[in-house]
Parts: C-alpha cells; structure tokens; sequence
C-alpha cells in the first residue's frame, strides 16, 4: 500500500472521529449553555413581570384605590400591557394564570380564559411559588420561570418554546456534521496530493540509490522541487557526484600505492586460486605476476609458509599479521577473509609490505641507544669527579666499559706541551705510567699531532707503531681520541682490543668515544679549573688573614685614642662623618658647665691616689650619664666638666636643652648616692656639685694646630654656661631663661633672680631647677632633710608595711634620744 | 449681529425685493381683492364678527387661534392636519431631556434661515434665540400672556444666537412639554422687535411673525388680508395670500361659498345642512378633528347628587347614542372618559370602559333601581341653566327628555352663553354639560377634576363644576412623572376612578366641520388640527389654477 493511502486510511477515520466528537460535545455544551443562559434570562423576565405586577399593586395601595374594583382591574390590564411588552426571543411570552389556573393574561387573546388547572405543571407551579419548569402546553415544550404573585393570586410565567431556547444550537448541530464531514473529506484529499507529492520524488530517490548501491555512479535524480525533497534530491546528486570523484581518486591512490609501494598484493578466491596479484614488492622478489592468476597461492610463495598458513587462516574467517622472510627480505604479512554481500566468506585478501629497511634501521637505532644509555650513564659517573688522577682513572674505566674494550690510556701533555706522558693505563698500559711519546708517535702521538681520532684494527702489523715488547703481539687494534681544552690538544684517551677478541673498532666506535672524551675534556677541565680556583682560595685566605691582624692591631690603638676623645667626636671621625680638619660652624647648642664646690680643700687633704681615683670615679660616674644622655663631653679641667649637647649629632635645641637639664638633675641625684659611698671610704665632707646651663649660639669645631686640634666650643653662650655655673650654690643647677623656656613645661624651675655677665650687655635672668614634674608627683610622699648632725632621707611611698614598722620604730628611737637632750 | 452689508449682491437683492414689493401692490393686490378667476388668493369665511386679537399668546377664540396659526410658528409644530403628531418647526430637532444640575434641560437648537415678517417699524429680520427666548418669556407672563400658567417653574436662557435652553425645576414628560413649545397658545415665537417696536397692543393688531403668511392688511369687521410669505423657510407658499372674511351668519358665509365667493367656510353640524351639501356639485365637506369634548358633570356637592347611587342611576339613565343623534353623521363620536383618547394620550378607550363595566350602558331599569335604593324611588326636580347655542341648548334639552323617564324632573332656563358661563361657574347647576378642548390629559383632568379647580370654593376655582376631589394626587403625581407610558397608566386610572365615583359622564366630541370648494388641495391630510381650522399652509393650493 502506498504512503499517501495508509496516511489517508489512518487519518479519515480519525478525522471523522475528532469531528464527530467535537461536534457531539459542542452540541451538549452549547445546548447546556444556553439552557443555562435561557433560564437565566426568564428568570429575569419573570421578575420583571413580577414587578410589573407588584409596582401596579404598590400603586394601587399608595392610592387606596386598592378597593376601587375597576382599578384593581385596570391595574391588573396595565400590568400585563407591561409584560405584554417585555420581549422574549420570537416566540416567548409572558402567562398569567389566576389561582384556580385560568389564563387570565397572554400575548394571544385566545389563550385567555383557557383552563390550564388540571395541568400538572400548573399543580408544580401551585406547590412551589416560583421557580423554573419545563413543560408542554398545546403540543409544544416550554422552558419557564415562574413566580406567583399573591395580592392578586396570579401565576406569572416567563415562557419560551425549547425549539426557540435550542434552535441555534440545533442548526449549529446539522452544520457542525456537514462541516465535520466536508472537512474530512477536504482534509483528506488535501492529504492524499500532499503525499502524493511528498512521495513521487522519494521514490525516484530510492530508485536512484538503488541504481548507485549496483555501482552505477552517474546515477542523476531530477530536482523538481524547492522543498525538503529537493534538498535531498539535490543532496543525493551532490552525494553520487562526491562518490564518484571518491572512487576515482581512490582507484588512482590505490593504483599509485601498488605500483610504488613495497607491497603484494593479492586476493584468492573461496577455493584458493589467486584473482589478484600486484605490488612493486613482486619487483623486489623478482616474481613475474603474468600467468599467476588462477594459480594457487602456493604456487608463487611455496617457500614463505608464513604467507601460506596466515592465507588459510584467514580463509577460515581469521584476520591474520604475521612476518614472513622471502628470499633476502622481510615481509609483513597481514590476510583478511573477503566476504560477500550476505557475509558468507568468499575469498581471501592479504597484503604484503617490504619491511627489510625498516626492520635493519631499528636495529641500528636499538644498538645506537645501548651506546647512548652507556654513554650518558658513564658521563655522570665521571663528571663530578674533581681529583684529577681520580678522574683520569674513572674515564679509562668508563671508556673501557663502554667499548667492552680492557686495555686503556689517558696521555696529557706536559706544561711545556712539548711531550705528552701517559698519566694513567689499565691493562697492559697499565705497568707504563709516565711513559712519554712526542708529537706523531705512535697512536697516541699521532692523534695528538693531528687533533682527530686515529683508529688501527691490526696494530701488530701497523708500521708506526711504537715498538714495546709488553704490547707486540697482544695488542690487536687500537683506538685513540683527542682530549681537548677549546680548540687545544690537552690529551689523548686510547683504548685497545687485544688479540683474544676479534673486535675492531669502527667509524661508530670513534664517533662514540670522540663523544665521550668531549665531555671527559670537560670533566678534565674542570677538575684543572678546580684545582687553580682551591689554590686562589688558599692565597685569598692568607692575606686575609693577614688584613684581620693590622685591623686588630689599629682597633686596640683606637680604642686606646678613644678614651682621650668625645664618643661622639671619635665615632663621628672614625665613621668618616666628619673629617679630621680645622673648620668651626655656628650652632645653637645647650652647654653646661660643673665643679665640685670646695675640691682643692678637699683634693689637699687627700694623697695623690687617692685623689685620682676619687675624681676618675667621680667623672667616670659623670661621664656615664653624661653619655647616657646623649651629650658631647668637650672636656675635663680637673674636677670641672664641660658638656654640651647639639653637636655632631642634635634632637632640635628643645629637645637639647631638655636633655642637658634632665642629666644635670640626674648627676646632682647620683652624687647624693655617691657621698654614701666616698663617706664610706673616708671623705668626711660630701661632694657637692655646682652646674650651670644656658642654651645659646655657639662656634663648634676643630680648634688648634695643624699636628694638635681640639674639637671644642667657643662664644658667649659658653661664657654664660660658665658664668651660671659659677653664680650656682654647692648642689643647686642654674639655668638661663633660654633654657628655662626650652624646659619649662617639664621642669619645675624657680626664679633665682638676674646676674651680669661680663660681655653681655644685659643682665640675665637665671632659675633654679627643683626637679622634673615627672619626678615631682612620685615624690609627693618623699621626706630629704640634710643638716650638719643630721639627715633625713625618707621614701615612705615605696615603703612596705614592715618596713613602715621599722621606720616608725627608728624615728620614736631618734626623737627620744632628741627629747633627752 | 450681522451687519448688513452694501454689496453688489445685496444691492441687487434689495433691488429685486422693492420690485417684487412694487409688484406685489400694484398688481397682485389689487387683483387680489379683486378675487378674480386664476388669483391664488383662497378667501375663508368663519364664523366671527371680527378679528379679536392678533396677538397668538392672547388669541384664545377658535377664529383667532385660525389667524395666527397661518402668521407663526412654533419650535416645535402639530404635523399639519395630523396633530397630535409633533415635528420640529423653528427647532432642528426634537429634544431629549437631560438632567443638570437637578434640573430638567431641553435644548432647543435653532434653524438659522428663519425670517421675522417686515413689521410695521421693522424690516424683516433673521430670528435668533433673542426672540425665543423673549417670546417664550412673554408666554409666561401673566400681563402680556393668557397662558402664562402653563409656563410656572419654567425658565428660559439663550445658549447662543442659535440655541436655547428651556428648564424646569420639576421635570415634565414630553407629552406635557412639547405643547408649551408647539404651535399652539403660549408655544407660538414672537418676533421680539416687531413686539418692542409696536407694543403688545399694536402687536395684536399687526401680528408680526414668521409663518407662511404675512399680515397684510384689515378691514374691520370685515376682513383681514394676509400674503404669502416671500422669504419662508420652507418655502414660499404655493397660495399667494388667503383673505379671512368674518361672517358670524352661516347662511350668508354657506351661499357666498356655493356662488363661489368663499373656497372654504366653517360649517354647521346640522344635519339636514350636512347632507344638503355634501350633495353640492362643486362643493365638499371636510369633518376633522380635534373635537371639543361634551362632558356632562354631576354636583357632588348637591343633593340628591351626593349620593352616588342617584348618579350611577342618572349614568344609567342616559344613552349616548341618543345624543349622537341630535346631530349630522360623523360630526359627532362617543367618548367614553374625559380624555378623549382619539386625540390625546391618556384616554380610555371604549373596550377599556366596558371591560372595567364603567360605561354605564342605557339601562333605566336599573336607573330606576337604584334611585330607589337611594329613597329616590320617585325622582326628584332640577333646575338648570342652558346656553342657547347649538351644542348647550340640544344636549340639556335630550337629557331633560332622557332623565324624565326615570322619573328625574329637570327644568331649563334658556340664558345667553355668556350668562351660562358665569352661572356656571357660581355653582349653581346640579348637572353641568360643557363643551371645551384642553390640550392635553393634565389640563383636562385638573381643570375639571382637581379641588383646586372646584368652582366657588376651590383653591384657583376653574371648572371643577363636579366638586370632585378624589384624584388630585394622581393628577400631581401624573403630571411630575417624566415616563410618557407610566403618567397615561396613571392618568388612566385616574379617570377609572372618577367613572367609578360617577363624577362625570362623558358624552362625545364634536369634529370641526368645514366645507370647501372642490378645487381646494390643503395639501396635507385632515384628520386633527389643534389650530381648529383646516391649516392652510405653504402646500395649500387650487389644484385648478
């Protein structure tokens, strides 16, 4: 059955099927629908009957004319005039029936007075009211809604024939068949040329593929369409076309490969006799293919039983590769059975390739890696060698193993390259170590001489040979190879086979130990290039050495000169700061200026040792917190100390003049301590300092000779330091107000009244430094009293409460020995 | 307003008109008046000794409402010959009301090619809303207007030169408006300049307006002239003018018409007149509406007539037919409530009576029964006062010799009409019969129906001879209601409920009668005409000439 009638056998019943169904469902929704809708709208009608009934009461009430007989009819006339006009469809209308179901109202004069009372609708309509109701009346059926209307007993029903209520839907009914059945009728011719059309060119298509499935390429389809088909039409034209180049070009590879390729080929059929023969390999066998066809495949390879079992493996359905060897040459064999369309096997097709050169190259390439892998295995076992007879040792080794070779030397020249001596030998050479050969003497001489490898396979009968009677005769070939260093001769490494081998060497050999000896001259160098860089260390270390001893010898000469310098000065000159040179610069600077009130009574009481290590104490005590301050110590004049702080090195002149007033009261705090400790060792009278500060301009610098500088300050500023320094109580510091206004935030100072100062004209205001306010808070509970007899130095804040006791206990001791008197 | 412009066109216009107008009176009037054969002048002869009054908001006599109908028009019009039918007239359309502002609103968009007469002092002019709104005015105030009354609550106001808004407080429906804007009494359109110009006295003796014909002329008691409109807005009437000539006496105006002296003449309903010349060659007979309504009115407020067994039994007592009879065939038909409903909306026909059994058919029987059931059982006497002309004098005369056969003795006093009227009116007749036409369904039962209107001792006593007062609040609640359907339910049952009190016993309505010659085309049908003459308008021709 063709397409286009299976598509219009499976689809009209389906089409009359769906039509008939939509139809059926359509005609019970709409017929449902407008029963709905119609009894809806009587429903309506009917009420608005009703109201017409009920405002004509209404206003026969409103009028008390409700009793007046004909007003109540005249009502009753106006109210079905009323529902007389109220439209329903064609044909439907209003009904009033009094209560003993007379027609009292209807669009159709003969109606009225008919009795409708035994009616059983009416009995319906009696029982319930109002409500909808289906019934037949004078031979038709009627949809209606009805109401009753007590005041004037009336049954008022809005009415409608159901011919009208479904008439629609009935003609929708008819149509909807005829349309059903026209349709399916269009749907399916329409159907039946749409296949038609579809299939026509489809069956010319699958002719046309028929024709190019039998082999015949130039197969053409007519392109008759545009469409889908087209296409494929156009596509499968396109496609034998493509084929038939395809085929063409591949009879001509095929063709070219046979005819060039070192193949056979050949094909058998199911009973073993040769169809093909062909192949540029039949060339190389020198095998005439002429004459062979229909031959059995025996009778051209009887001697190759390769070729022979893998063709009768393949004829029992295997794909077969194995090697065969013809003749001189190896081939690979590779046989397939040919089957035929149904897959029944007919025949056999095998391929021979020539594989000869390919299966001689791997081998070379097999023995060549074996050389490379000893190679580079012997490479790294010698590379990092560093001690030359080591090396020298290892690369006879390695060379010997490398060539299977047990007789080995390595010659170096000498420093005057004018020789070359053999450093080192195994096997026979191995007795004449330092044993020297000049330029083109024997083998190692000549590859010496001429810078390239030297080969000789029959060294007995060799005319240059050296004549040694422990070689003559038990040496059969020798091989040697240049060492370089650049382009320079720098050694040879030979290597011997002897006579109770058959090996010679080759071009291979040389070429492989010529590689070696490359990288055994890197080796070598760099064993010599690790001996000279040893000895430049050794000397290096020596004059280090040497340097480290002066560098010692100037470091303890300058710490000795240190002590005579200010840090600051000696740092500043030792570090190259400041150079070594008569120059002076102007500069604020904080100076300050102390003696010891009453040294010289003091220092004439004392011995001279005693004295000196009185004031080294005193000024070394001085001196350290001097430093620890930060300040240049410019001199020592016996007791007196010259400080200033600004120079090499300055915070800002604040930051100074703080710092200068902050070591001041630390140094008068220190001596407080020290007069402990001298009182112990017998200074009866307690030194007591006088110190003066003022902050000012000063020169500083190199001052003096050419051979004698002192790096010191001069100028007013320092007069004045010294001025205040004088002017200041034994244990008092004094201040200028340049300095009190640099301080005064941090220091509680106290006015001590104006001084004149010779070269200023002006007098100066001068002040007291109590103590820092730091210092002044933890001293709130500090008790220092200090009199002839007496002393009191009291720090109850830092007291515990045992020590509290016993400070109590002392105190009532001392005020009892008091209160004795 | 425009300004009437100099120009070539108007120059020639003008030229033309003053030729047409010198025409006019040196040719066609003379021959006119001359009335010779071929003229398209059409001579009426009616039934007045003159002209009362010109003036249509003042014009209340059948003769007088005749003139004016020819000279005005109203925004609204009676279709000529078939009223009570409406159609647009000054206005371009007929109105739908809209509420704005709680008020009912009639806009009234005007024609714009309507032209005012060339009065006295005025030239002729293009009527705008001004004279709408002026004349409109005018009909509503009581010093100028006879009809001021139907115009209470109403207020008018000019939109722009062509359209005119008409509102009332209380809304009406259009059955009741529209008679108050058509071409009848207070409704006719004045020009306002013809009117400020003359006075409302010279107006009534030179009506000014802009109907098909213009105001030509007066003889006194004699004649008045009119000529065809030049410039009417309909068009130029096919007449060239009608002369009304007043002959009170019916046999000088029947033998003018049958020597052809007069086309048309108002009738008689005699019947020995009627066939006489309905049989006349030339002559022909034209019986229309709309007819006056006979009504014949019980006092309920004088005994024995209380009582309303003794007027279901004097109902009973009368036939209408008999009635009918006194006069010629089809001059008179009977009415059976007293809106006739041949003519107006509201009535009740003569199938609806007798369904409501409220037509008291002929039945002395039960006249005699019922009176005496009421202890009337041997009548009783009354004495009534009668005008002497035709309708009075023959109704109270058959229903005297009706009554006395149940046993109801009437004695008539024969006075002048006008006597009547007064005496009438002064409550002094226990049965009224009256003769009259009201323009509509609420004129008619206030008037007659409503306390208000109750002679003596109503509120504004007019003609409620019957003392009645049993449906003055369906008379209110009908005229205030807007539905045209619902307000004649109610005027229905209005009248079911005065038929069933027995107040009134409709007898019939007399058509007009009018005989012309033959040659005369009205030239519209002739079934109604409020303006009780036969219309003659711009279609009215001799078909001969």
């Amino acid at each position: 059955m063709k397409i286009s009638s299976k598509i219009l056998w499976a689809t009209l019943p389906l089409l009359f099927a769906a039509f008939a169904t939509a139809s059926g469902i359509t005609y019970y929704l709409s017929r449902e629908a407008l029963r709905e809708i119609a009894e809806e709208w009587l429903e309506t009608r009917g009420q608005e009957a009703l109201q017409a009934a009920e405002s004509q009461a209404e206003f026969l009430k409103a009028y008390s004319l409700d009793t007046v007989e004909a007003s109540v009819r005249q009502a009753q006339s106006d109210a079905a005039a009323i529902m007389a006009s109220i439209d329903i469809g064609q044909e439907g209308f209003i009904l009033v029936m009094d209560g003993s179901g007379r027609i009292a109202h209807a669009p159709d004069p003969g109606l009225i007075g008919e009795e409708v009372g035994a009616q059983p609708w009416f009995a319906q309509m009696v029982s319930r009211e109002s409500g909808r109701i289906s019934y037949s009346f004078g031979g038709r059926r009627y949809l209606g809604s009805f109401h009753y209307f007590e005041p004037w007993q009336w049954y008022v029903v809005a009415t409608d024939p159901e011919s009208e209520v479904y008439g629609a839907v009935n003609r929708l009914g008819t149509y909807v068949l005829i349309l059903g059945i026209a349709g399916s009728v269009i749907i399916a011719i329409v159907l039946m040329s749409l296949t038609r059309r579809l299939t026509a060119p489809l069956a010319e298509l699958v002719q046309g593929a028929e024709r190019v499935g039998r082999g015949e390429l130039d197969t053409t389809i007519p392109v008759r369409t545009r469409d889908e088909v087209g296409l494929l039409a156009r596509s499968f034209n396109d496609m034998t076309d493509e084929l038939r180049v395809l085929y063409s070009r591949l009879e001509e590879r095929l063709t070219t490969v046979v005819s060039n390729a070192p193949i056979i080929l050949f094909a058998l059929d199911a009973k073993g006799a040769l169809t093909l023969l062909e192949g540029k390999g039949l060339d190389t066998l020198g095998l005439d293919p002429q004459g062979a066809v229909g031959r059995p495949l025996s009778s051209v390879f009887a001697n190759s039983p390769e070729i022979l079992s893998a063709a009768e493996a393949a004829r029992r359905g295997g794909t077969v590769s194995s090697v065969a060897a013809l003749h001189d040459q190896i081939f690979e064999v590779w046989c397939a059975p040919h089957t035929g369309p149904q897959g029944e096997a007919n025949g056999v097709i095998g391929v021979a390739t020539d594989v000869t050169e390919r299966v001689l190259a791997q081998e070379k390439l097999r023995r060549q890696a074996d050389y490379l892998t000893a190679l580079n295995e012997t490479t790294l076992g010698i590379i990092s060698r560093l001690d030359l007879d080591e090396l020298l040792q290892a690369i006879v080794t390695r060379a010997g193993e490398m060539l299977d070779a047990s007789h080995g030397y390595v010659y170096l020249a000498d420093e005057t390259e004018a020789a070359i001596r053999r450093r080192i030998g195994v096997g026979v050479y191995g007795e004449t170590v330092g044993y020297e050969l000049q330029p083109g003497q024997g083998v190692a001489g000549k590859v010496w001489e001429a810078g390239a490898p030297v080969v000789v396979n029959d060294y007995a009968t060799w005319p240059d040979r050296v004549p040694n009677p422990r070689h003559d005769g038990l040496i059969r070939a020798v091989i040697g190879v240049p060492l370089k260093s650049g382009t320079r001769v720098t050694g040879v490494l030979g290597m011997a086979y002897d006579t109770n081998t058959d090996r010679n060497f080759g071009e291979e050999e040389a070429a492989i130990l010529s590689r070696f000896a490359e990288l055994a001259s890197i080796s070598l160098e760099n064993a010599r290039l690790y001996a000279s860089a040893q000895e430049a260390l050794r000397q290096a270390e020596e004059a280090n050495e040497r340097v480290l001893e002066q560098n010692r010898m100037l470091e303890s000469l300058s710490t000795k000169l240190s002590k005579y310098l200010s840090p600051q000065v000696y740092s500043s000159i030792f570090t190259g700061s400041q150079s070594v040179e008569i120059s002076a610069k102007r500069k604020k600077l904080t100076v300050f200026f102390s003696d010891i009130a009453g040294f010289t009574e003091t220092a004439d009481k004392m011995e001279s040792e005693d004295l000196t290590q009185l004031l080294n104490h005193y000024l070394t005590e001085m001196s350290r917190i001097a430093l620890a301050h930060g300040a240049t110590i410019d001199k020592y004049v016996g007791d007196a100390i010259v400080i200033f702080f600004g120079d090499p090195e300055t915070r800002g002149v604040r930051e100074d003049a703080l710092n200068c007033v902050k070591m001041a009261i630390a140094m008068r705090g220190r001596m407080r301590e020290l007069t402990e400790v001298w009182r112990a060792s017998g200074i009866e009278s307690p030194l007591r300092c006088r110190i003066g500060i003022n902050t000012g301009y000063c020169t500083v610098g190199n001052f003096g000779s050419e051979d004698r500088m002192d790096y010191t300050i001069i100028g007013g500023g320092v007069n004045l330091a010294a001025r205040l320094e004088t002017s200041a109580e034994p244990g008092e510091i004094l201040i200028s107000y340049e300095t009190f206004a640099h301080v005064k935030d941090e220091i509680h100072c106290e006015e001590r009244g104006q001084i004149t100062v010779k070269g200023l004209a002006y007098p100066v205001m001068t002040y007291r430094v109590v103590d820092s306010y730091e210092v002044l808070g933890a001293k709130a509970r500090q008790l220092r009293e200090e009199m002839p007899n007496m002393r009191l130095d009291l720090d109850a804040g830092s007291m515990s409460a045992d020590q509290r006791v016993q400070a109590v206990a002392i105190l009532k001791k001392a005020l009892d020995e008091l209160s004795e008197k | 307003m425009r300004k009437y412009r100099l120009t070539k066109r108007n120059v020639c216009r003008l030229a033309g008109m003053a030729f047409t107008a010198l025409l006019a009176i040196l040719v066609i009037a003379p021959a006119a008046w001359a009335m010779e054969s071929g003229s398209q002048f059409l001579r009426l002869g009616i039934d007045a000794a003159d002209l009362g009054t010109g003036d249509p908001h003042r014009a209340a006599s059948r003769n007088d409402r005749a003139v004016v109908d020819m000279i005005f028009n109203g925004l609204l019009r009676y279709r000529p010959g078939e009223a009570p039918q409406i159609e647009p007239d000054i206005a371009t359309s007929i109105p739908v009301p809209k509420i704005a502002g709680g008020k009912q609103v009639w806009r009234f968009e005007l024609r714009r090619d309507v032209m005012c007469h060339p009065g006295p002092q005025t030239e002729g002019y293009r009527l705008t809303a001004d004279d709408v709104v002026f004349s409109l005015r005018r009909a509503a105030d009581p010093d100028v207007s006879s009809y001021a009354g139907d115009y209470e609550g109403m207020t008018v106001t000019k939109v722009d030169d062509f359209t005119v808004d008409v509102t009332f407080d209380t809304p009406l429906s259009s059955i009741l408006f529209f008679p108050k804007v058509a071409d009848y009494a207070g409704g006719f359109i004045v020009c306002k300049q013809a009117v400020e110009s003359l006075g409302d006295h010279g107006f009534a003796t030179h009506p000014v307006g802009t109907g098909p014909f213009v105001f030509n002329g007066r003889v006194a008691g004699e004649r008045i002239m009119l000529a065809a409109n030049e410039r009417y807005f309909r068009e130029r009437p096919l007449l060239d003018g009608v002369e009304v000539r007043y002959l009170p006496k019916f046999e000088e105006r029947d033998r003018l018409l049958r020597d052809g002296e007069l086309d048309v003449i108002f009738g008689s309903e005699k019947p020995d007149w009627f066939s006489a010349i309905s049989n006349h060659g030339p002559i022909t007979v034209d019986v229309f509406g709309v007819g006056q309504v006979i009504t014949m009115h019980f006092n309920l407020g004088r005994p024995p007539l209380d009582d309303i067994r003794v007027r279901k039994a004097l109902a009973h007592a009368v036939d209408r037919d008999v009635f009918r009879a006194l006069f010629a065939e089809g001059v008179v038909e009977n009415v059976y409530s007293p809106v006739p409903v041949e003519f107006l909306p509201g009535g009740l026909s003569r199938e609806e009576v007798a369904g409501l059994r409220l037509d008291y058919p002929h039945d002395p029987e039960k006249a005699r029964g019922l009176l005496a059931e009421a202890g009337y059982e041997d009548g009783f006497k009354l004495k009534l006062a009668t005008s002497e002309r035709g309708h009075y004098l023959a109704n109270y005369e058959s229903l005297r010799d009706q009554l006395a056969a149940v046993g109801v003795d009437i004695e008539l006093e024969v006075v002048e009409h006008r006597e009547m009227h007064r005496r009438i009116r002064e409550d002094e007749n226990a049965i009224v019969i009256y003769v009259a036409w009201r323009p509509n369904a609420d004129v008619f039962l206030t008037r007659f129906f409503h306390s208000d209107s109750t002679v003596v001792t109503g509120e504004s006593p007019d003609t409620n001879f019957s003392h009645y007062d049993g449906i003055d609040r369906l008379i209110e609640t009908a005229r205030s209601t807007r539905d045209p359907a619902a307000q004649v339910r109610i005027w229905k049952q209005a009248q079911v409920k005065l038929l069933s009190d027995a107040a009134a016993y409709p007898l019939h309505y007399v058509n007009l009668v009018y005989a012309r010659r033959k040659n005369v085309d009205y030239g519209h049908p002739l079934k109604a005409a409020l303006a009780l003459y036969p219309q003659f308008t711009e279609t009215t021709r001799f078909k001969d000439r």
